[in-house]
């Protein structure tokens, strides 16, 4: 008997070496330039003036399955974001790459010509967002069976755009480990998936400050406003139960100067940073009671729960033409476990 | 010896027997597969996530595109599409060349606390790429139909170094035009004598004798950037984070390493009414050092040894980059949105590629040849390669074409919107294989000719493994 139980207790051990040491290397926290298995684009936009091209990329040589869910932050009649989600499925082939724009969404029709918008092969029926629409895209990797599974194979972009100005930046992905439970809460802990970031972190001009190269060229009166889009890492997309989230800011002059702050949001947010006086500069002609003094600054982001999200640059020249430039955030250490709760099928 | 006692206590028949022995060569190879499992996981772990980084701070930073033209001296034709001028005469019939004056704004931050180390050294490199007219060398070029006399237009290389000197949680921010000059850094500040209090001071003996103490505060003191050598200029900046306790400070592999972090706005200012201010705005690519400080100390090594895993002393590149981009000459896949304020447009996407290593004493740039493996929406797949020497800036279609409609990068031969590119770096130069990149999409507005664009990050995947060469950074 022991000969038969040595190959068994050998295998076994294989398997858990194999478990163990796959679920640890996978451990890390959200990466932007990098697959993985959940893509959040934490700021998706059609409102009339600005709109919303998605990008997504099987980088495997597998067919993936994706579930993703529209998060609609817009806000509703009492002031507070509806957090009402729209979900879809797509089936992307070996290193396939599509795209859709959110306003018009992505049918399925053979009949595309070639080299027009929708050629391909078309991933599945994609809904257009309502007008409006302000709020995440949240993409999952699933199986046959439309449970979750971990192919880390995923990566998006998201490009937002009015008239003549583009802006663009890469989804963030969360990476799973090597026992993805198949279930609808998916457990952000470094061990199902990798856990959203401890701390986020950008540089950016003084909100409200002007550009000296726009002043430079003889156009005065430029202003450079940084928009903040951010969404927790602990969602309830089955019951829309939006997340209250409290984020501290640790500000960061040039000078050296530390000034902190705070804000809340529930379900999704994004403002411009320089509705807070300590991120806003002092040289802002339509609100002169800002704390910066220098030109540029940088600031540390610590919430409850962890939170993901984007900056967005508005420069604004003396004439009022307007050029936008988004930047994905940095990101330090593994925050608290949280979960995404998703719906069920 | 399992074998022997075996045999000791066997009574069974000798078919029991030769089963039994089976039973055990099953054993060792499924136990010899668990330890070389084990072995083979334990060494594809660290590396498995040890990759260069866009949003994580590190030791060494680079910076793939910077560009001044102040003059707006370059654009590109409206047809065809991309085509580099500087006058309309460079442009196919009636097209126009489309200029703007353009500054990169290069902010750097130190993301260190008191507590993480403090002041950190960040020893800097502006890779000068620019072309020159072979018949006046003072003259940059990108084209040969911008030399006189038909002189042939060759491609350069150069390099500037300089230091800068940050302190806990600063950041800086400085226009690659101008640079930062003396007078120009926040923290210049002179020390303060603890006797007699108050009065200025640069060191102990400034204060009054024998107990005067020159409390100097950290500062920007040391620091300087140049502007660009030249303008018009295209280049990149790499940045090495030093130890500044070190004396002299070396490259930092102490426990509060890899604390620094950039972005880089590239501002582009048509100058006239209808158009705007347009930025381009990206995160810049960071290479995380490991605990290990290899002699000689202006070596680094990017990568392991090729002979395995020793000696690493930064996290290597990787061996793909991931490009996902729309295919040159599309239709603009927004012009259906935004309703009345529609217009239609042709997109395109430029590509920046910087080799990993370059030899910076021996002024050696680092030569890769970029292999590049295209998808489109039908999961076809086509290839191509093309030679990155220090520095390659190129519109997708004209990577492997000079008519970008033939190119397999254009959406005519494709045939969708969306591609995914995949980019490897190969080769056997001394200075390595590994590429870092940028992409820019661009937008060609139908009506006004002009181009509007963002930039971005490319994603990467795989560590280039054992038996990969290192990259190598080389300084004097």
């Amino acid at each position: 008997m022991r000969t038969i139980q040595g190959p068994r207790g050998g295998w076994l051990v294989g398997v858990l070496a194999v478990g163990l040491l796959t679920a640890s290397a996978a451990r890390a926290d959200v990466a932007t330039e990098r697959p993985g298995s959940i893509l959040i684009f934490p700021k998706v936009v059609r409102d009339g003036t600005r709109d919303t091209i998605i990008q997504i990329t099987n980088t495997g040589n597998l067919v993936n399955h994706v579930r993703c869910y529209y998060l609609d932050g817009q806000r509703g009649r009492n002031g507070q974001p509806l957090c009402s989600e729209t979900d879809f499925e797509l089936t992307l082939t070996r290193q396939q790459p599509t795209h859709w724009n959110v306003e018009t969404g992505r049918q399925v029709s053979s009949l595309d010509p070639f080299g027009t918008d929708g050629s391909g092969l078309d991933p599945g029926l994609i809904p257009p967002v309502s007008p409006g629409f302000t709020g995440a895209l949240i993409c999952v990797e699933v199986g046959d069976d439309g449970l979750p599974a971990g192919q880390n194979k995923l990566k998006g972009e998201a490009t937002l755009f009015s008239f003549a100005d583009e802006s663009k930046y890469n989804a963030i992905a969360v990476a799973a480990g090597a026992n993805v439970s198949k279930d609808n809460v998916l457990d952000l802990n470094n061990t199902e998936y990798n856990a959203c970031p401890a701390m986020t972190r950008f540089s950016f001009n003084s909100d409200g400050a002007p550009d000296p190269v726009i002043e430079d060229i003889g156009n005065p009166g430029s202003r450079v406003d940084t928009v903040l889009s951010l969404l927790p890492c602990k969602l309830d997309l089955q019951n829309g139960i939006p997340t209250p989230v409290t984020v501290n800011f640790d500000v960061y002059s040039e000078f050296e100067e530390h000034l902190t702050g705070g804000t809340t949001f529930s379900c999704w947010t994004s403002f411009d940073i320089g509705t807070l006086a300590q991120l806003r500069s002092s040289a802002d002609p339509s609100n002169p009671n800002g704390a910066l003094t220098t030109p540029y600054a940088t600031v540390k982001l610590t919430s409850t729960p962890p939170v993901v999200g984007i900056a967005e640059s508005f420069y604004t020249d003396g004439r009022g033409n307007t050029a936008a430039a988004a930047v994905n955030l940095y990101t330090e250490g593994a925050g608290v476990s949280t979960q995404i709760r998703l719906s069920d099928q | 010896m399992n074998r022997k006692a075996y045999r000791v206590i066997s009574a069974a028949p000798a078919e029991w027997d030769e089963r039994r022995r089976e039973m055990v060569k099953v054993a060792r190879v499924a136990l010899l597969m668990a330890v070389g499992g084990l072995v083979g996981l334990l060494a594809a772990a660290p590396s498995a996530q040890a990759l260069s980084t866009a949003d994580k701070p590190a030791s060494i930073l680079v910076w793939p595109k910077i560009v001044v033209d102040s003059n707006g001296l370059f654009g590109t034709c409206s047809a065809p599409l991309g085509r580099l001028c500087s006058d309309n005469s460079e442009c196919a019939g009636d097209a126009t060349c489309r200029s703007a004056a353009t500054d990169t704004l290069i902010q750097l931050s130190n993301t260190s606390t008191t507590s993480g180390g403090g002041s950190k050294q960040a020893h800097c490199f502006y890779i000068n790429a620019n072309s020159h007219c072979a018949n006046d060398p003072r003259v940059v070029c990108q084209t040969a139909a911008q030399c006189s006399g038909g002189a042939a237009c060759v491609p350069g290389w150069s390099e500037i170094d300089f230091d800068v000197v940050l302190t806990r949680d600063q950041p800086l921010g400085w226009y690659a035009s101008s640079g930062l000059q003396h007078g120009d850094f926040p923290l210049e500040g002179a020390g303060v004598c603890s006797t007699p209090p108050g009065r200025a001071c640069s060191r102990n003996s400034d204060c009054g004798f024998p107990n005067g103490v020159c409390n100097v505060a950290p500062s920007n003191l040391g620091s300087s950037v140049p502007p660009v050598p030249e303008d018009p200029f295209v280049g990149s900046l790499k940045c090495i984070e030093f130890d500044p306790a070190a004396n002299p400070p070396v490259p930092d592999h102490t426990t509060t390493r890899n604390t620094l972090k950039g972005e880089a706005s590239i501002m582009l200012l048509p100058g006239s009414e209808t158009s705007g201010v347009d930025v381009r705005k990206y995160n810049a690519i960071g290479l995380q050092a490991t605990a290990t400080a290899s002699a000689p100390t202006n070596v680094l090594q990017i990568g392991n040894s090729t002979g395995g895993d020793t000696g690493k002393e930064y996290e290597a590149c990787p061996s793909t980059l991931i490009l996902n981009h729309l295919f040159d000459g599309a239709t603009d896949p927004m012009s259906v949105g935004l309703g009345a304020n529609s217009q239609t447009g042709v997109v395109r996407t430029d590509l920046t590629l910087v080799p990993c290593g370059d030899d910076f004493l021996n002024q050696i740039p680092g030569r890769v040849t970029a292999q590049f493996l295209v998808f489109n929406e039908f999961e076809q797949r086509f290839s191509g390669s093309k030679t990155v020497d220090c520095f390659l800036e190129s519109q997708l279609s004209l990577l492997d074409t000079p008519n970008w409609q033939r190119s397999i990068f254009s959406a005519g031969v494709s045939g969708t919107i969306a591609g995914q590119t995949r980019i490897r770096g190969v080769g056997s130069a001394p200075t390595g294989r590994g590429l870092l990149g940028v992409a820019q999409l661009l937008v060609r507005n139908n009506s006004t000719q002009q181009d509007s664009g963002a930039a971005y990050n490319l994603h990467q995947q795989g560590d280039p493994g054992t038996g990969t060469a290192p990259d190598l950074i080389t300084f004097p």
